[in-house]
Parts: C-alpha cells; structure tokens; sequence
C-alpha cells in the first residue's frame, strides 16, 4: 500500500462513518409513523424498512471500514503502484472517491424517500376524523416513479465508480490546464 | 499561489455558490406567502441582495486573500503546477457541489421529462375551449417557484459538467491578479534599489 491507498481508505472509511449516521435518523421516523397509526401494515412496513436500514448499515460499515482496503485497492489501481510523484495521479482517484460519495447521497435520498411515502400512505389509509373521509395520498405519482428511477440509476452508476464520467472529468480538466498554459504564455509575451 | 491556498481558494468558491444557491432559491417561502405586507417582502429582497453580494464578492470574486488568512504560508508553485491544482480542485468541488444538488433538482427533470406528453392535450384545450389550458393557468406564486426550481436545474446540469466557463474565467482572473502582483513587486523592488 502507498500513501494513495492510506489516502483512500481513510476516505472511505469517513464516507461510510458519514452515511451510517445519516441512516440512523430514519429508522427514527419509520417507528414514529408506527406509533402513530398503529396497524398490522403500519408494523409490517416497520419491520421491513428497519430490516432494509439494518442491511444497509452492515452492508456499509462491512464494506467501507471492514474491507476499506480492499476497496482502495480498487480504486486507486494496481497494488505496486509508484508513489505519487506526478501532480495528475491523485485526480482519477478524488473524482472516483468523489463519485462513490455522491452515489451513496443518491441512494440515500432515494431510499429514504420511498420509505416516507409507503410509511405515509399507510398512515392516512383509512383516516378519517368524524365525519370526513381522508383519502389515502398515492405511494408515488408517475413523476415521483420516474424521479426515483432516475436517481436510482444515477446513485447505482456512481456507486461502481461512475469509470465514464471520471474518465471524461479527467481528460476535460487537463485540457482546461492545457488552455491556461496557453494564456500564461500569451501574458508572459505581452 | 501553495497547494493549501489554492484548495482554500476552492472551497471558498463552493461554499460562495452553495450559499446564493441557498439564499435565492431555498428563501422563496417568504416570496410566496400572501399573509406578509409589500414592504417587509421589498426589506427582505433588499437585504437578501445585500447579502448575497456580499457572498459573492468576498467567496468568489476576492477571495486570494480569504484563502490565504486559511491555509497560511507554503512552498509557491511553478505556473503549470498552479494551473493543475486551481482547475482540478475546483473543478472537484463544483462537480460534488452539483452532486450533492442533483436530488432536489430531479423532480424538476422528470417534470421537464413530462413535458412532451402534456403538449398534445394542452394544445387541443386550448383549441377546444379558447382559453389557456389548465396546465399553464398557474398563480404567480406557482410560476415563481417553477422559474426558480428550473433555475436551479439548470445550475446543477452545468456544475456537474464542471462549470467550464467559470473555471475558465477564474483561471484568468486569477492570472491577472498574479500578473498585477508581479509587477507591483518588480515596482516596489526597483524604487527600493533607486
């Protein structure tokens, strides 16, 4: 390992420190619509989404603090990698770390709020208060579906890395340097 | 310019757009609500612009010395070096500050995703009834919040494509700025020697 590797998986590690307790609230939220309305599907969502809050929490903690080396390995390339000399190598590896955050913010949003909507949905079904009926407000309008789809895929492709995205980030910033080289001659003329 | 500066220069940057972004769109509750008098909505728009400004000038247009003040002293770097770290650490920071932007703007890209599949029925009430369809009969409140979420859509698009015009821009700013310096020294050098 070299100092990228150390550089990643200390990343890595406060990413997923970050994102562990960003989920933390939401199981919060998802036992206060329970009490709220208690019902056999108010609980069973309960039961659901604390499972899927506890999956993710493992799966995060395990993936981003247990296997962090692995995963910097990944990320940074091939294990006997030189040390960084060069002013470029440690830009694919920030925009690649950068990419993994941004995934996981994704995800997270998306999730939380597919949680909030099935939680609320079952805490209006059937509401009413005397007289007046509440409709139970839609799990999701199309826009909605196609926003969580959306982000979704986003989150997914970020999350593996987003290799074309680095890609076309890495080769649009030093072109950018190239332009500036050009003007810093151009001054240094006049 | 050192390494430390030019990162403290970029995150000054970020934090500058993360806070217009913050204060133009996320403060239209007090535009929209039609309790509150003219004046106090005019007291607030002033104050707001004020502000605003003053972000702006001391996060992004002056911020060399700000960034200075942050990081402290270091080794300058060679003008090419300079130019690799000002652009990728900008470029890194306005591509996660669009990032971490994008969530709340992809509800206005589905809605503009829709928008092929409400023109045929818009088209044929309006054709039909002679009046405008229901779609676009919005109250200014609604078409000030569209304008501003379609606004903001548009600056998460652009950041995420790493604001190439501003870089560019900040690259030359920033390259006068150090042109100005040289010369004042060389100025300052040469009286001293006279």
């Amino acid at each position: 390992m070299n100092k990228m590797h150390s550089l990643a998986k200390v990343m890595l590690a406060g990413i997923g420190i970050f994102f562990a307790i960003r989920i933390t609230p939401m199981t919060i939220q998802t036992l206060a619509f329970t009490v709220m309305k208690p019902s056999l599907e108010s609980i069973m969502t309960c039961v659901f989404s604390l499972l899927f809050f506890a999956l993710c929490l493992a799966v995060l903690l395990y993936v981003f603090l247990y296997r962090g080396k692995d995963l910097a390995k990944k990320i940074v390339g091939t294990d006997d990698l030189p040390e960084p000399k060069s002013q470029i190598q440690w830009l694919p590896v920030a925009f690649r770390l950068l990419s993994v955050t941004a995934g996981l913010f994704c995800l997270n949003w998306t999730g939380s709020h597919i949680i909030f909507n099935i939680n609320r949905f079952f805490m209006y079904k059937g509401m009413h208060k005397g007289a007046v009926f509440y409709p139970a407000p839609m799990i999701a309008t199309l826009e909605q579906l196609l926003g969580w789809l959306i982000m979704l895929t986003i989150g997914i492709y970020l999350l593996c890395g987003a290799p074309h995205f680095v890609r076309w980030q890495v080769k649009k910033t030093l072109q950018q340097c190239k332009n500036y080289d050009h003007l810093n001659r151009q001054a240094t003329a006049k | 310019m050192a390494k430390m500066q030019i990162i403290a220069k970029a995150v000054l940057t970020v934090l500058g757009i993360y806070a217009l972004v913050t204060l133009l769109f996320c403060q239209r509750w007090f535009f929209l609500s039609s309790q509150q008098s003219v004046l106090p909505k005019i007291l607030y728009f002033a104050a707001l612009v004020v502000l605003a400004a003053f972000i702006v000038f001391f996060t992004i247009f002056s911020n060399d010395s700000l960034a200075r003040k942050m990081a402290g002293p270091g080794d300058q770097l060679t003008p090419a070096a300079k130019a690799l770290w000002l652009t990728a650490s900008l470029r890194l920071a306005l591509v996660f500050t669009g990032l971490m932007l994008l969530p709340n703007s992809i509800p206005t890209i589905a809605k503009i995703l829709k928008i092929p599949f409400l023109i045929r029925p818009a088209v044929s009430e309006m054709f039909l009834f002679k009046s405008l369809p229901t779609v676009l009969n919005l109250p200014p409140e609604a078409w000030f919040r569209i304008t501003c979420d379609f606004f903001k859509a548009i600056l998460t698009v652009y950041l995420i494509c790493g604001a190439p015009s501003f870089i560019r821009w900040q690259l030359k700013h920033s390259l006068r700025h150090q042109s100005n310096a040289e010369q004042s020294e060389n100025a300052n050098s040469s009286t001293t020697n006279s």
